[in-house]
């Protein structure tokens, strides 16, 4: 199914009475990725909460593919979307290869049992993050960073136009690292739309075409890489001085000092 | 995958399987729906001689008036007559005259009754107890129409003593009519529930010790097939259990019901106090075997438990006689303790830790009071846990512990248990003090813990216990540990009792028999 | 795979084998398998063979109910409580129905429908209880299992005094409180199903939903499950079932826990395989169970609690090994 596009305005949302995100406007297009970053506890994972569904919008609006959510309302649109949490949690007596078809709920086009197309996909998420070997194991057994790969796959076998990933690096190691950057480039190729909160500075240039900036749940920044990266807004947001450098091709990246 | 397809024949294979159980239950539901036929078809034919019991009840009262004033005025009659005959020869035309006009009354009135069965027979479903009462009816009328044929030829002294030994023949044909008349026997038991009774019961199964006692007290003991784990008593019981005449049936708390059925009984007897009895009755109601739950809470019940399993067994005139003799003697015991001066207390332990006691509404209770000992815990009701304190604050003068299965063999460990928990203060308890703590072993604990026909031996026990002077023992002679080998209960003979003080003493029974 | 294969047709074979050992093992000698295949073969059974068959037949489907009631609740409850050691007695339904029973004796309503009414009334209150607390407290799986074993605390103080008041009275009802189908009566059985097979069919429609679960709960409900609702329909559901069985055959431990464990080690954690399976080793254990309490002191009856625990046990120590493997 096709996405045309992600648009979200004015949005507020919280648990409770209290709000940990408000006024956040952006747009993301079909084939564009876009990276929520800020310091620990300024709601990036909240605002991929919303747009997964899992908790209400207070205030604004939310239009994903088309379809209009408004305040008050969840974002209902779980055959749209896939979302994989940053904590790798899930039943350690789970084979992976059953998590992943138990992912296909709600794009699955049987009721029961799935079918060979779901089986398909699921090997083919599995393929793209080289965890082939990791089927038919245990969820418990396996490291978190493999555990990481596993919900990350499960995201992406459900194959759906957009794509939320929380922190998709953490747990990982480099080559790992880059294999997802290698996915998140070619689902955007592909046409999807990816939304990510990460913490990698130095990475999102890689992957990310636009970068929304929040800070203790409001947006302080929001548009193209060499607009919001910029050291001092980074530094202010941050609280903590940072290096520059900058990359052969132009692209500027940040480090702790 | 090939694991799917796995989960798939299993499934397959299951479903196969369960069509072959539902195969299996809906011919075995064919079969008891046939079983539950039977039953509720006998329970129907049942439920037709009930309505016809009136008649038959009244067919009853008619043969006792027959056997007890027509009979009886004719034998009278004739004795007195044929005293008189040997100053008065003249007379003998005189006399058969009378009894041929008596004897000819009686005949008419059987045949009468004769009739009225006959006729109820073609009215009511088969059965064959009525055809064999208007067999038996037919013989008696018979006989009597022999006796007024003899009569009539009759001119000696001899040949009048002839006719009245045939009347006594008639008599006891009579009495035989009378038993086929006290089946089907209905019987409001202890969970006052109607228990019908279709015919004289041959395979009992008894669920209790006291049961068993009581089945074997009136000589039912020939109908018994099955007993529960704890029959004892009489020794018989031990015996028959291993030669196979008797089979077990599992724990009396929870008897197993496969057992029971396997059985085949035609009446199982069970007690009131156990709950389990509840749903075991009402299991076996669904194959159509009776089950009579007997009153065991206090002595009163005792005397009723026997009478119930009397009637339907159909040895009532033996319960009868048992507790006659249970409360002749326990009057006579009564008596010897009247002129008591003290009335002890007294704590009835069931057992020690925790310490479980006696109240009152029990059997041991209401005996306890008889024995004129008065009982510390009468405020608690049944049998209940109290704290070790409770033992101190009652302050009882006698200790009774029934430590008949508890393990324990001595009775120093009873004290030194109280020591254990109350410390030193255990000899601020009179019966510690003055070395009246007693623990009973073997029989003497089962008679005190059942509620069977044993409860006058019972309260004989208690009595030697709390007050041993009556029985001409010094408190010095009872051992602490009481039992058959240690101690002796005295015999009435000893006592100087004559056997015929019991026996002025019979009180009048009520037989609550509901027809 | 093989491995898995072997297992599901080694259970399913056990369950077949476990229904006619069942139906053929007691402490009657009269009937056993020969009377048995000759009853399947259309040969006329005497009365008295037919009535114990018939006791059997009762008997073998209260333990197949048991088993799969508790076994289909203890499913269900593992997931959407998130608790791998969840049963149905977490949710205070074995104290709540003792406390009826005990209230049964109390009264002197000791007849056997008083006490199924009073133990299903007594099992239902306290679920109610326990409910109506874990809804104020969020119905989050934690906020079940804390003020279900909470609650069960209260009623079993409760049950402990009753039960020292009520003194030897309570002697009768011993074996019903250790969970026992020996005087399981055919309508209780046959209510029973009823409420099972509600539970069960509704675990079977929403066994793809429950299985996303397996994911963790963000992620389940960003799959467009309602993780609230779905753990309150399994709750009420399994509470309801529960209820049924323990009021005709007491509180049997240690089913609930092992018996889909016992599916799981064979299928796997999917939940729809999982809840098939579990259909198939509740009902095996409890029939197991029940041959061997009746036949294992033959006359006497044994609680049933003992039995299944003897197989519960092992499967709850393979357990704790795996989990010590694994963190």
């Amino acid at each position: 199914m096709e996405c045309p596009s992600i648009i979200v305005e004015e949005l507020a949302a919280g648990y409770g009475k209290r709000l940990v995100v408000k006024g956040v406007d952006f747009r993301v297009e079909r084939g564009e990725v876009l990276a929520v970053i800020g310091p620990n506890g300024s709601g990036k994972t909240t605002l991929l909460r919303v747009l997964a569904g899992i908790i209400p919008i207070v205030e604004g609006r939310v239009c994903i593919c088309g379809k209009s959510y408004k305040a008050g309302s969840l974002v209902r649109a779980h055959s749209l979307v896939s979302y994989a949490p940053a904590t790798p949690i899930g039943d350690p007596w789970a084979r992976v290869r059953d998590m992943l078809l138990a992912a296909r709920y709600g794009v699955s086009r049987s009721l029961f049992m799935e079918r060979d197309e779901d089986k398909c996909a699921i090997e083919e998420a599995a393929r793209m993050l080289g965890i082939e070997e990791l089927l038919d194991r245990f969820f418990g057994e396996l490291s978190s960073g493999e555990k990481k790969l596993v919900l990350i796959a499960s995201a992406i076998a459900r194959k759906t136009p957009v794509v939320l990933l929380d922190e998709p690096m953490a747990f990982l190691d480099l080559a790992n690292q880059s294999k997802v950057l290698k996915v998140i480039r070619n689902l955007a190729s592909k046409g999807y739309i990816v939304v990510l909160a990460t913490h990698e500075l130095h990475l999102v240039p890689h992957y990310a075409d636009k970068v929304l900036l929040i800070s203790r749940g409001v947006q302080v920044g929001y548009g193209p890489l060499d607009k919001v990266l910029d050291r001092r807004l980074l530094e202010h947001v941050y609280g903590t001085r940072l290096v520059e450098f900058t990359r052969e091709d132009g692209q500027r990246l940040f480090v702790p000092e | 995958m090939v694991n799917s397809k796995s989960i798939w024949t299993a499934i397959a294979l299951l479903a196969l399987f369960l069509v072959g159980v539902g195969a299996f239950i809906a011919k075995l539901a064919a079969d008891y729906s046939k079983l539950s036929e039977d039953v509720s078809k006998s329970y129907k034919e049942i439920g037709e001689i009930r309505e016809m019991m009136g008649d038959v009840s009244s067919a009853v009262d008619e043969l006792n008036t027959i056997v007890k004033n027509e009979l009886g005025r004719v034998v009278e009659k004739l004795d007195e007559l044929t005293a008189a005959y040997s100053e008065h020869s003249q007379a003998i035309s005189g006399i058969r005259t009378e009894l041929i006009n008596l004897t000819s009354e009686l005949r008419t009135r059987v045949e009468e009754l004769r009739r009225e069965v006959e006729s109820l027979k073609q009215e009511s479903a088969k059965n064959e107890d009525l055809e064999l009462l208007a067999g038996k009816l037919k013989e008696v009328e018979d006989r009597v129409k022999r006796i007024e044929e003899k009569l009539s030829k009759a001119a000696s002294l001899e040949e009048l003593k002839a006719v009245r030994r045939s009347l006594d023949e008639v008599k006891r044909s009579l009495v035989e009519v009378e038993k086929l008349l006290e089946f089907p026997a209905t019987i409001v038991d202890a969970a006052r529930s109607l228990v019908v009774i279709p015919s004289r019961p041959s395979r009992i199964v008894s669920l209790a010790p006291s049961a068993t006692e009581i089945l074997f007290a009136i000589n039912a003991s020939t109908q018994l097939v099955g007993v529960d784990t704890f029959s004892n008593y009489p020794p018989d019981v031990e015996e028959m259990k291993i030669n196979g005449s008797l089979i077990d049936i599992g724990s009396g708390w929870y008897p197993n019901v496969e057992k029971i059925i396997g059985l085949n009984p035609d009446l199982v007897v069970g007690v009131e106090s156990i709950v389990s009895h509840r749903t075991v009755k009402e299991i076996l109601s669904r194959y159509g075997i009776p089950m009579l739950l007997l009153p065991d809470r206090t002595l009163e019940d005792v005397y009723k438990s026997i009478i119930i399993v009397g009637r339907a067994t159909g040895h009532l005139k033996e319960a009868l006689n048992v507790v006659n003799n249970l409360r002749s003697e326990i009057t006579l015991l009564r008596s010897l303790v009247s002129n008591v001066s003290t009335r002890p207390r007294t704590a009835l332990i069931v057992w020690l830790s925790p310490l479980w006691v006696t109240g009152n509404e029990t059997w041991m209770h209401d005996l306890l009071v008889l024995a004129q000992g008065q009982n510390v815990f009468s405020n608690i009701s049944g049998w209940s846990m109290v704290g070790p304190e409770a033992l101190l604050e009652a302050q009882p003068e006698v200790v009774i512990f029934t430590a008949g299965d508890t393990g324990i063999t001595n009775c120093s460990t009873v004290i030194s248990t109280f020591r254990d928990v109350l410390g030193e203060a255990v000899n601020k308890i009179p019966a510690v003090a003055n070395n009246r703590v007693y623990c009973v072993y073997e029989e003497y604990n089962d008679i005190l813990v059942r509620p069977s026909p044993r409860v006058a031996k019972a309260l004989k026990l208690l009595i030697a216990l709390i007050h041993p002077e009556v029985l001409g023992l010094k408190p010095d002679e009872i051992p602490n540990d009481v039992k058959p080998e240690t101690f002796e209960l005295p015999k009435y003979e000893d006592l100087g009792v004559e056997q015929s003080i019991r026996l002025r003493h019979l009180a009048v029974i009520t037989v609550k028999v509901h027809h | 795979m093989k491995h898995r294969k072997f297992f599901v047709c080694a259970l399913s074979g056990t369950f077949m084998l476990s229904v006619l050992l069942s139906l053929s093992l007691g402490s009657y000698r009269g009937v056993g398998a020969e009377e048995l295949f000759k009853m399947l073969l259309g040969e006329p059974l005497t009365p008295v063979e037919c009535a114990v068959l018939t006791r059997r037949s009762i008997r073998t489907l209260a333990a197949a109910v048991a088993g799969l009631g508790l076994g289909l609740s203890g499913a269900g409850l593992q997931y959407v409580l998130r608790n791998p050691l969840a049963d149905p007695y977490l949710l205070g339904l074995a104290s709540g129905a003792a406390l009826g029973v005990l209230i049964g004796v109390l009264i002197g309503r000791c007849d056997p429908y008083s006490l199924f009414t009073l133990a299903f009334a007594g099992a239902l209150a306290t679920f109610f209880l326990v409910f109506a607390l874990s809804m104020l407290a969020g119905m989050s799986a934690l906020a079940v299992i804390v003020t279900g074993i909470t609650v069960s605390y209260v009623v079993s103080a409760v049950n402990t005094v009753l039960v020292l008041a009520l003194g030897e009275k309570v002697y009768g009802t011993f074996l019903w409180l250790f969970g026992s189908v020996a005087y399981a009566l055919k309508e209780r059985v046959i209510q029973s199903i009823l409420l099972v097979s509600i539970a069960g069919c509704w675990l079977i429609i929403r066994s793809r939903a429950i299985n996303t679960l397996i994911l963790g709960e963000e992620v389940a409900s960003s799959l467009g499950v309602n993780v609230k609702s779905i753990r309150t329909e399994v709750v009420v559901l399994s509470a309801l079932a529960t209820a049924g069985i323990v009021a005709f055959a007491g509180p049997i431990g240690f089913l609930g826990l092992a018996a889909p464990w016992v599916a799981r080690l064979a299928v796997g954690s999917d939940f729809r395989r999982l809840v098939l399976m579990t259909m198939v080793s509740g009902p095996l254990i409890s029939i197991l169970s029940d041959v061997v309490a009746r036949v294992m002191l033959t006359p006497q009856e044994v609680p049933l609690t003992a039995v299944t625990s003897v197989v519960g046990a092992p499967v709850l120590l393979y357990l704790m090994i795996r989990r010590r493997v694994w963190g």
